[in-house]
Formats: C-alpha cells, sequence, structure tokens
C-alpha cells in the first residue's frame, strides 16, 4: 500500500492506493496518527479512490482516525471509495460516522461550507 | 469434492502467505474480486482471533493451527482449526442493535466477526479434545 501525503489550502489530504490489510495497517495508523497531532487547522481528506481494499484491521485504523479528529474538533472526509469498500463501511455501520463523499472535489468543498 | 490443507504459524505475518496459497486453489480461479475479497477479511478476522486470543491463555501449548479449504460445487466450506485455549468467535458476535454511534466507536475492530457473519452463510463452532474447530460455509459463483 502507498499513502501519498498532500496539502490543500487548509486540508491535509492523505491518499491511499493499493491494500489496506493487517500487513498495512500499522503504518497506516502511524502516518495518520502522526499526522493529526501536527494538523494546524484539523482538517484532514483520505482520498480512497486508489485503495483497491480495507479490511477489518485497515477499517480500526478508520476509526482511530475519526475518534482522533472528533477529540481536535476537527474535520475528516473519506472520498472515492470503491463499491466493495463502501460495501464494508455499510454492513459495519461505519457508514452512519463517517462524512463520505464521492470524488476529493466534492470532499474538498465540504470544508469550505460553513 | 476438492479439499487443501494450509499449516498457518502462531504469526499474522503468515496471513500473506495464506492469502497466497489461497489465489492459487482450484475455486479462487473462478471467483470474482469482491468474493475473494470477502474471503480474504474472513481469513484476516479469523486467524488474527486464534492468534491473539487463542493462544494468549495458553501461551506455550503446542502451536498447530490448520485452515482447510473444502469446495464443493458452488460452496466453500472454510475449516479453522487450533489447540489455542477454548475461544468461540461467536461469542463475539455484537447485536446489531448495539450498533450505534457509541458502541461502534468504544468498541474499535470489535465488528469484525459480524463483518466474517455478513460475508458467510453459516458459522459454526466446536470444541472438539483440545481443538477449537471453526467452520465457515460460503456460497461461491
Amino acid at each position: 500500500m502507498e499513502i501519498t501525503i498532500e496539502q490543500e489550502n487548509s486540508v491535509r489530504i492523505i491518499a491511499l492506493s493499493g491494500r489496506l490489510d493487517i500487513l498495512h495497517a500499522e503504518a497506516f495508523e502511524n502516518t495518520i496518527v502522526e499526522h493529526i497531532d501536527n494538523l494546524n487547522e484539523n482538517k484532514m481528506l483520505i482520498d480512497c479512490e486508489n485503495l483497491s481494499f480495507i479490511s477489518s484491521a485497515g477499517l480500526r485504523v478508520f476509526m482511530i482516525a475519526l475518534k482522533k479528529m472528533k477529540a481536535k474538533l476537527g474535520k475528516l472526509v473519506l472520498t472515492g471509495m470503491n463499491e466493495s469498500n463502501r460495501k464494508v463501511f455499510q454492513i459495519t455501520g461505519y457508514e452512519k460516522l463517517f462524512t463520505i463523499a464521492e470524488s476529493r472535489e466534492e470532499g474538498l468543498s465540504l470544508f469550505y461550507l460553513s | 469434492m476438492t479439499e487443501t490443507v494450509l499449516q498457518i504459524n502462531k504469526d499474522p505475518k503468515e496471513l500473506p502467505r495464506a492469502e497466497q496459497e489461497m489465489l492459487k486453489l482450484p475455486f479462487a480461479q473462478n471467483c470474482d474480486q469482491e468474493t475473494l475479497d470477502e474471503i480474504y477479511t474472513i481469513l484476516e478476522e479469523l486467524l488474527l482471533n486464534i492468534i491473539n486470543y487463542g493462544f494468549k491463555e495458553a501461551p506455550k501449548s503446542i502451536e498447530d493451527i490448520s485452515v482447510i479449504f473444502r469446495e464443493d460445487g458452488n460452496t466453500l466450506t472454510i475449516i479453522f482449526r487450533d489447540n489455542g485455549a477454548p475461544f468461540n468467535p461467536l461469542t463475539k458476535l455484537r447485536d446489531e442493535n448495539e450498533r450505534d454511534e457509541f458502541n461502534l466507536e468504544m468498541n474499535i475492530g470489535g465488528w469484525g466477526i459480524n463483518m466474517v457473519r455478513d460475508f458467510s452463510e453459516q458459522l459454526d463452532y466446536k470444541r472438539e479434545g483440545e481443538f477449537n474447530i471453526f467452520t465457515v460455509t460460503k456460497k461461491i459463483n
């Protein structure tokens, strides 16, 4: 799995590609926690457009990120999920907890609405 | 009917090998990617359960984890067999009514066995002598 970090105005973007399984969950967790701890504006977008698969171990990291962002009164948006990843979020109920946008552009716009 | 047995060491790093071996099996040649991902999720969740819980209570026990893939028509049966401490993953199944925001956030990772249930047709557990036997039945395309 590859993790790419970008910054667009005040939003930190974490772009994921490949498979997020048990082998890559720890690296993802370390990266995401480090970036959340160092955010200036508490705005983060995780772009999943090129993420082909999320296992339960990977899903756990998304929840850690959400809890940390909530604790900082920040905003976290997920974008670009494929059908099977969306299904995983649906059946676990995580879909109800996360703000999920279809595309990066739509996701970014959510940061500037309010 | 075809049957293949994989021996797994007590190490999460075995998961990629288990997946690679699984992908070589006859059923995997005819499955779509979504089905293969669901089977991998089942493998990961149940093997991690065995490694993280099943051996925690009896760390000095003889380490012995087997995964048996049995293909019969469009039915795949996956049998997880280990000699760790008695552990029934079905006791970790959570009621759907508990799937609210509070419980989802408080029990990070605690919904994995629900994913296994959602990805399969039937789950069974039994303790046979010193072995946990957990059986997953899944329809494949």
